[in-house]
C-alpha cells in the first residue's frame, strides 16, 4: 500500500485508474478540472485512452461508447456540465452500461459559482434524465474516500450493470489530505456483454435501449426487481452516537465533517447530539434511521444549499415519526458552533418545522 | 450468371417504407463489409431515426448513443479499439443539425472514423419536417409554404462546410439507378479503405428518397432526386487524400 498526500480531485482520478479505469473523457470545468488534467497524462502511462471532449455532451457520449466496447470508463464534471450529462446518462441506464460519472458539486443555479455546494442533490439522486431510474450514488467525505469510491465504483456498476455516480463536492475535491492508494486492478475489457465485432455464427450485440430486443413487460419487471434489490442491499452509512441522541444530524460529504465535529463538541457540553452520515445517497440509508430512539426531538439535515434538498429523503424515511429540519448555509459551509446552536434551538422548541418547498 | 444473393449478414427483411433509400444503402454496406471481409471487425454507431432500423436486419455489432452524437461516440470507439472499423449510418438531421457540433469536432480532429449520411432532405421518422438539407422552396411538414432564405438561411451543403478541412475523404452519391448504386458502393468501399489505411475522417453523403414524406411514388421519388435534388447537391468526390 502506497501512502501519499493528494488533492481530492487527483485522488479520485488515481483511485479510478487503479480500479482499472482505462478510458476518460471530460470537458474542463471548475472545481473538478484536476481530474481531467490528471487523466491527460496518467492514462497514457497505463495504456488507456484520454480524450478532452469538445463539450460535456460529447464527453458523456464518448464514455457511453468506450464502456459499450468494454473499457472501464469514467467521466467527471460539475453542476452545469452535470445538467448537460443527463440525456447521456439516461442512455447508459436504458442500455445497462456500467459507466461511472463523478460530479464535483459547486454552488448555484445555471452557471452558478465555482465554490463548493451541495445543491445537485435532487438532480443526482432523483433521476436527472427522463424515465424511471436512480443512479447508485456514492458520497465521499474525504480524500481517502475519493480514492476508495472511485476504485470500487466500476465493480459496483458491473455488479448491477447500472451506472454509478460519485457525488463529491468542491471542498473535498480541492483539499489535500493523506491517503492510501490501493494496488492496480487488471481488468479485461473483453467482457461477454461488450461489443467487439460479431464473429461468424455468433449473435450480434447492439448496445441500446434493452427493450428493443426483449419483451418490454419482462424487462420492466426484471429492472424493477434489480432496482429493489439495489435499494435493499447497497445502503451504506456511518452512525455516530445515534442510539441515545436527543437530536440527530444527517449530513453527507463536506457537511458531515462539520456535523461530526458538532457531535463531539455538543457531547462535551453534555448535549446528546448524534449523526447519521449517508455514504450512499441512493439507495438512501433508510435502515440507519431505525436506530434513532423514540425520545429524539428532531432530525436536522446540514446542507450547503438553500432549500434543504436532502430533507425530502429524511421526511420520506421517518414518515412523520420525528420533526425534520434543514440547516442550510447556502454557498457557505456550516460552522461547528452554528450547527450545535441550531440543534439546541430545535431541542428547545425555538425553531418551527417548516413545510418543504 | 447466378442471381445476386443478399450477403449473409442481412438476416431479415428490412422494415423501411416501400421505396425508401435506406434499405438500398444497408444492402450496399452489407456487401462492402462482406467483400472486404470486415464484418467481424465492424462496430456500427447508429444514429436515432429511420437509419437505426439496420439493427433489425443486419448481423453486426452496434451501439446507439443519443440522437446525433455519432461524432463523439465514434471517436471513443476508434480510440478504445483501433483495430475495429468505427462507422455510422445516420441521417442528415442527426449529422448536420442536432449532431453538427459532434460531426464537425470529429472532422476537425480528423478522427479516423467514417460517416455514411443519408440525405433525404427531411426528418423522415418524425413525419417529414424541415431539415438543414431541405432545399429552397421545398415544402415540408414544418415549412408548408416552402423553405425561405429569410426564415432558415441557406440549405446545408456538407461540401461547402467541409471543403477546407484536413480530412481524408468527402463524397456524395445517390442510389437512383444501377449506375449510381455501383458508384455508391465504390465510394463506401473507398471511405472504409481510408479508415483501414489510417488516413483519417471520411464522409459519404447518399441522396436517398423518402416517398412517404415527399408524397411521391417510389419511381417519382427517384426521378426527383435525379432531376432536382442532384442539381442542388453536387455528386462526386470532393476530397480524396
Amino acid at each position: 500500500m502506497e501512502k501519499r498526500i493528494m488533492k481530492g480531485n487527483e485522488a479520485l482520478a488515481e483511485g479510478a485508474v487503479r480500479g482499472g479505469c482505462r478510458f476518460y473523457a471530460g470537458y474542463p470545468i471548475t472545481p473538478q478540472s484536476e481530474i481531467l488534467e490528471w487523466m491527460s497524462w496518467r492514462q497514457k502511462e497505463v495504456g488507456g485512452v484520454f480524450i478532452q471532449g469538445e463539450s460535456e455532451i460529447a464527453s458523456v457520449n464518448m464514455t457511453f461508447a468506450a464502456r459499450s466496447l468494454g473499457a472501464r470508463a469514467l467521466t467527471s464534471t460539475s453542476g452545469p456540465g452535470f445538467s448537460l450529462y443527463q440525456e447521456g446518462i439516461a442512455y447508459w441506464v436504458s442500455a445497462g452500461v456500467p459507466a461511472v460519472v463523478a460530479c464535483v458539486q459547486r454552488f448555484g443555479i445555471g452557471d452558478g459559482f465555482i465554490s463548493a455546494g451541495q445543491d445537485n442533490y435532487w438532480q443526482a439522486v432523483k433521476g436527472g434524465g427522463n424515465g424511471d431510474y436512480h443512479l447508485i450514488t456514492l458520497a465521499p467525505n474525504s480524500v481517502q474516500e475519493n480514492v476508495d469510491m472511485a476504485y470500487e465504483s466500476f465493480a459496483l456498476a458491473e455488479k448491477w450493470m447500472h451506472p454509478v455516480l460519485i457525488l463529491s463536492d468542491g471542498t473535498i475535491g480541492q483539499m489535500m489530505e493523506p491517503c492510501v492508494l490501493p494496488p492496480m486492478v487488471d481488468y479485461d475489457m473483453d467482457q461477454p456483454w461488450a461489443v467487439k465485432g460479431c464473429k461468424d455464427g455468433e449473435k450480434n450485440k447492439v448496445i441500446t435501449d434493452i427493450t428493443y430486443f426483449q419483451d418490454i413487460d419482462e424487462w420492466n419487471a426484471g429492472y424493477l426487481k434489480k432496482m429493489r434489490e439495489i435499494s435493499e442491499t447497497e445502503q451504506r452509512w456511518e452512525s455516530f452516537c445515534v442510539e441515545d441522541a436527543d437530536i440527530v444530524l444527517v449530513a453527507y460529504g463536506i457537511s458531515s465533517r462539520v456535523a461530526e465535529s458538532a457531535v463531539h463538541q455538543a457531547r462535551e457540553e453534555g448535549f446528546k447530539l448524534g449523526l447519521i452520515r449517508p455514504i450512499t445517497l441512493w439507495p438512501y440509508p433508510r435502515k440507519a434511521f431505525k436506530e434513532i430512539p423514540d425520545t429524539c426531538r428532531g432530525v436536522i439535515t446540514v446542507e450547503v444549499n438553500m432549500m434543504g434538498q436532502m430533507r425530502d429523503d429524511v421526511i420520506i424515511t421517518v414518515k412523520g415519526k420525528f420533526p425534520t429540519f434543514a440547516l442550510t448555509t447556502n454557498q457557505r459551509i456550516a460552522k461547528v458552533d452554528q450547527v450545535v446552536q441550531y440543534a439546541k434551538d430545535v431541542y428547545d422548541g425555538k425553531i418551527r418545522e417548516e413545510e418543504v418547498y | 450468371m447466378p442471381a445476386r444473393k443478399a450477403p449473409d449478414l442481412m438476416y431479415a427483411e428490412n422494415r423501411f417504407c416501400a421505396g425508401c433509400g435506406h434499405g438500398i444503402f444497408d444492402r450496399i454496406l452489407g456487401e462492402v463489409l462482406t467483400e472486404m471481409g470486415i464484418v467481424q471487425d465492424t462496430i456500427i454507431c447508429s444514429d436515432i431515426g429511420c437509419n437505426h432500423q439496420f439493427q433489425f436486419c443486419m448481423r453486426v455489432d452496434a451501439i446507439v448513443p443519443p440522437h446525433g452524437k455519432m461524432g463523439a461516440a465514434l471517436t471513443a470507439q476508434k480510440h478504445v479499439r483501433p483495430d475495429k472499423y468505427a462507422l455510422t449510418i445516420c441521417g442528415d438531421g442527426g449529422a448536420y443539425a442536432i449532431g453538427l457540433g459532434e460531426t464537425m469536432a470529429a472532422a476537425t480532429r480528423n478522427e479516423n472514423v467514417t460517416f455514411f449520411v443519408m440525405n433525404n432532405t427531411v426528418y423522415g421518422m418524425t413525419g417529414g419536417q424541415l431539415a438543414p438539407t431541405t432545399m429552397m422552396g421545398q415544402k415540408t411538414a414544418s415549412s408548408k409554404a416552402g423553405r425561405t432564405y429569410e426564415e432558415y438561411g441557406e440549405n446545408f451543403d456538407v461540401f461547402k462546410v467541409m471543403q477546407g478541412l484536413d480530412i481524408a475523404y468527402l463524397a456524395r452519391t445517390s442510389v437512383t439507378n444501377p449506375g449510381n448504386i455501383a458508384k455508391t458502393k465504390k465510394f463506401v468501399r473507398k471511405a472504409l479503405e481510408k479508415q483501414r489505411d489510417g488516413k483519417g475522417f471520411s464522409l459519404v453523403e447518399v441522396l436517398v428518397p423518402c416517398p412517404t414524406n415527399w408524397g411521391m411514388t417510389p419511381v417519382k421519388s427517384m426521378e426527383y432526386i435525379d432531376q432536382v435534388v442532384s442539381t442542388q447537391y453536387q455528386l462526386g468526390e470532393l476530397i480524396d487524400k
